[in-house]
């Protein structure tokens, strides 16, 4: 079975992902902007004043400052936190899909192993990445403090950010591998195991390049006549790429895990 | 003693003021326009100085010979020197006590000085002491100031030669003046004459944190020596280089400047180029540290495109030579500082562009304004700052808004633009009060309320003028200003003086005095609009300095705009047809409007803007994506 096979068989549910986060993102843009209306309404064209000569700042901020801005990032976040909490399911089932069929019966057991490992890898990446893009552009800032030439400063303390962004980059494919073997049912111990010898850090990179840039196209594009549409694509294309990430990961996993059941 | 009280008074002079104005343009239509004063008025002062740069002691070995007369019309007994150096000695001089110890975030790191060591007077029997028996306590908290009695009165027209003798301790470089690494900042480094005005008085003050200048035009003749391999920039033009013992001997040449300063370092990357205006030439001379050349080529960019527009607005720059100084990572005390002829910027070593402009352009163009308002129009910075920095501050906005265009010329980074005087009226309006921008140096406690009254308001004062009544006659009143009084040492009353001649008597009566002298606001309140019968009744008032305003009127059947005049503290329209929004000012004209929430009213809910839907939805996307499955 190879990640071809496995992307095809998804198909339906990707396509059933995405318009479910599309759904999600433009209910909560509809209420973004209902609450920003409903906070400029007692002041008309201060929207309008954004075309004349940027936006009108202080008057902006004290618009939507007091009452609008603090509970609408408060709801925003919630919202992340909500969906950010269903993807371990939703990338359950979609794993499954890939392997043929949606085993109900296995997911609560799976989904428990899967947040422990979520867990168990989260903490100490933040730690590790976080610290290390800290301390390394730090590091070699105060190691030059004395007078040195501003363009080795500013490049090297960019350079330094490197390793952080690899360490990111290798656990993130980690944990993605992990998941994947868990929704073949190995143990926790066995998917660590297992995700850590997949690698593929620079796949997951260019993975990352990929959909900065279909990002990008996507805010290029929505100010443009018929934005709407073509961004929409983009962000299809977006999910697409994900779901072909998923799919190499779990071939990926499959070839490695000698100690896979039986049944996958 | 806010604006809200004076609307009635100023709508009510306002009217008879329209009839004036336009005798007084009668008049002016008659007079020729003013000849550019190019003519210095004090000729006869003359500092011939000559300084020895120490790098490893960061000290300057100085001597000179000062020509001087007295040019008020009374006898003088004393002389006046100012020392400013001395204000980075310790923590208990005036700078440091005002400044909080910091400038522009900089700390004072260490101490400086300027220790004169013989101050003699030529007379036809020999040398006279004039230091002994001067009350110089060296313990004193303030030594900014040093005053010396003359033998005997000074007759008026007199004239005098001083022979001095100083060494300048250059402190890390804090505020302005100073040392970082090997860039060394020479400036207020010699004992110098404080301004004698008129009626014999000596304008003298200690160096405050927030102003400093106010001095005699004079020719500087300045030679300079640095260590071998070294080079230095000076205010004026370079007439002779040459190695003697171990070292490089430069002399630099300037008439019509009121202070000369030299910049040194081993390290100079030079750029130049030549600006033409009319049968003028100036030679251009950027220097800049290894490393920072997009950056310097932006510089001197924005350095040629600033001059070609202040020489057009204000008259052309009149010295053979402009030396811009980019100052080297670290060196945060030196940058953005302006002297005769010479100007320090700011800003990184890559000129990216979108950056903010604030860090590129604007400091460089603010720099050069001042060679104008400060350097040409040598008015007093300590008493009347506004005529300064606020002037500069509002020459830079325009210089930028010529340059970038309205939208841009404050913010455009990343597709997020913002008009800078917008900027500026946000920073200046709101919070808490500071005094008006017509206020003394002195009567100001924090940086922070010093920026936004003398740089931030006297700007928008200034724009908000240019744009409701037109930028062309802004640029001709500051224009007669700037060329009447270039070389002179103007008040507020000269400035003033160009807007009635150019505007009517009323300008400064009613506009600029309320604004600027009071700090009075210019704010407008809309009602809501009654629909009834077909027709639309709106109530709008205005409070503080009466200005016309446009107010746009949008319904059903259209758009239409009325105009408001400025004599009207309240208008009532009573319009046929049905009309649901009302907007005053809709084009930002008015910018000493504080609050613009209350300028429009609508009977129907706000609209959400086209656009705004799909970009929110391609960010949360985005956003989901990433924390999703
Ligand atoms: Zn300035």
């Amino acid at each position: 079975m190879n990640a071809r096979t496995q992307f095809r068989r998804a198909l339906g549910t990707t396509f059933a992902v995405h318009v479910l986060s599309t759904a999600v993102a433009a209910w909560a843009a509809l209420e973004l902007g209902g609450a920003l209306v409903g906070a400029a309404s007692p002041h008309p064209f201060v929207a309008e004043g954004f075309a004349h000569g940027g936006p009108i700042a202080p008057e902006t901020l004290a618009t939507f400052g007091n009452h609008a801005f603090g509970p609408l990032f408060l709801a925003l976040g919630a919202m992340l936190a909500a969906y950010g909490l269903a993807s371990i399911p939703l990338s359950l089932i979609w794993l499954h899909a890939m392997q043929g069929e949606t085993a109900w019966r296995r997911l609560p057991r799976q989904l428990l192993r899967a947040v422990g490992a979520a867990i168990v890898l989260c903490v100490p990446l933040t730690i590790v990445a976080g610290g290390l893009a800290v301390a390394l552009p730090l590091l070699w800032h105060f190691a030059f403090e004395g007078d040195v030439d501003p363009r080795v400063h500013d490049l090297g303390c960019l350079a330094a950010l490197l390793p952080a962004l690899a360490v990111a980059a290798r656990w993130s494919s980690w944990a993605d591998h992990v998941r994947a073997s868990i929704a073949f049912d190995l143990p926790v111990f066995a998917a660590l195991k297992a995700g850590w010898r997949a690698g593929a850090t620079t796949e997951y990179l260019v993975f990352l390049l990929a959909a900065a840039l279909l990002f990008g196209g996507s805010v290029a594009l929505a100010g443009l006549p018929l934005g709407w549409l073509s961004a929409q694509l983009l962000a299809l294309g977006r999910t697409f790429l994900r779901a072909g990430w998923w799919a190499r990961a779990q071939a990926r996993v499959m070839r490695l895990a000698d100690d896979l059941p039986p049944a996958a | 003693m806010t604006s809200d009280t004076r609307g009635g008074h100023a709508a009510r002079v306002t009217r008879w003021s329209w009839l004036l104005a336009l005798a007084t343009s009668l008049a002016h239509a008659q007079a020729p326009d003013v000849p550019p004063n190019e003519t210095p008025l004090e000729r006869d002062h003359r500092y011939e100085l000559r300084a020895r740069l120490d790098p490893a002691t960061h000290e300057v070995h100085g001597e000179g010979r000062i020509t001087w007369r007295n040019e008020s019309r009374v006898p003088v007994g004393e002389l006046v020197f100012h020392r400013y150096l001395e204000a980075f000695r310790h923590e208990r001089t005036v700078f440091m006590r005002e400044s909080g110890q910091q400038l522009r975030g900089v700390r004072f790191r260490g101490g400086g000085g300027l220790d004169v060591n013989a101050l003699e007077l030529e007379t036809p029997t020999g040398r006279v002491d004039l230091l002994t028996g001067t009350d110089d306590d060296p313990d004193a908290d303030d030594r900014t100031q040093l005053r010396v009695r003359l033998p005997r009165e000074l007759s008026p027209g007199e004239r005098i030669t001083l022979n001095v003798r100083f060494v300048a301790k250059l402190p890390p470089v804090f505020a302005r003046s100073g040392y970082h690494g090997d860039f060394h900042v020479v400036a207020q480094w010699f004992p110098k004459l404080a301004r004698l005005e008129n009626d014999g008085t000596w304008a003298s003050f200690p160096y405050h944190g927030f102003g400093e200048f106010y001095a005699d035009f004079a020719t500087y003749d300045l030679t300079v020596e640095v260590p071998r391999g070294w080079d230095a920039v000076a205010t004026g033009v370079e007439r002779s280089r040459e190695e003697v013992d171990g070292h490089v001997r430069l002399r630099f040449q300037q008439d019509r400047v009121h202070d000369a300063v030299f910049v040194a370092a081993p390290w100079f990357e030079r750029l130049e180029a030549e600006h033409h205006e009319g049968d003028r030439n100036v030679r251009v001379l950027l220097v800049h540290p290894p490393g920072f050349g997009s950056a310097a080529r932006r510089h001197l960019e924005v350095t040629l495109t600033s001059l070609a527009h202040f020489g057009r607005v204000y008259g052309a720059y009149p010295y053979d030579q402009l030396t811009v100084v980019v100052p080297p990572r670290g060196a945060d005390g030196a940058a953005g500082m302006e002297y005769p002829t010479l100007f320090l910027t700011a800003g990184p070593w890559l000129h990216v562009p979108g950056l903010p402009i604030a860090l590129q352009d604007e400091v460089t163009a603010h720099e050069l304004a001042h060679q104008w308002f400060q350097g040409m129009v040598a008015t007093h910075e300590v008493r009347w700052p506004m005529l300064d920095e606020g002037l500069t501050e509002w020459a830079t906005g325009d210089a930028l808004e010529a340059m970038h265009g309205r939208a841009r010329s404050g913010i455009d980074v990343f597709g997020l633009s913002l008009d800078g005087f917008e900027l500026r009226r946000a920073l200046a309006l709101r919070g808490t009060p500071t005094p008006a921008p017509g206020s003394p140096v002195t009567d100001f406690r924090r940086s922070n309320d010093y920026g936004r009254a003398i740089y931030g308001r006297t700007a928008v004062v200034m724009e908000t003028v240019a744009r409701t009544w037109g930028r062309a006659r802004l640029h001709r009143t500051l224009g007669h200003y700037a060329r009447s009084q270039r070389f002179r040492h103007p008040t507020p009353d000269a400035l003033f003086a160009s807007f009635d001649r150019e505007y009517g008597p009323w300008m400064a009566r009613d506009v600029l005095r309320p604004a600027l002298m009071i700090g009075a606001h210019s704010s407008v309140h809309v009602g809501r609009p009654e629909l009834r019968d077909g027709r639309t009744r709106i109530r709008l008032e205005q409070r503080g300095v009466a200005l016309p305003r446009r107010v746009l009127l949008r319904g059903p059947s259209g758009e239409r705009h009325v105009t408001w005049p400025a004599r009207a503290a309240a208008l009532d329209l009573d319009e046929e047809g049905e009309w649901t929004s009302v907007w005053a000012d809709p084009h930002a004209h008015a910018l000493l409007d504080p609050d613009r929430r209350d300028d429009a009213r609508s009977t129907q809910p706000t609209e959400i803007p086209e656009g705004l839907f799909t970009r929110a939805l391609v960010w949360l996307q985005a956003l989901l994506q990433g924390v999703g499955p």
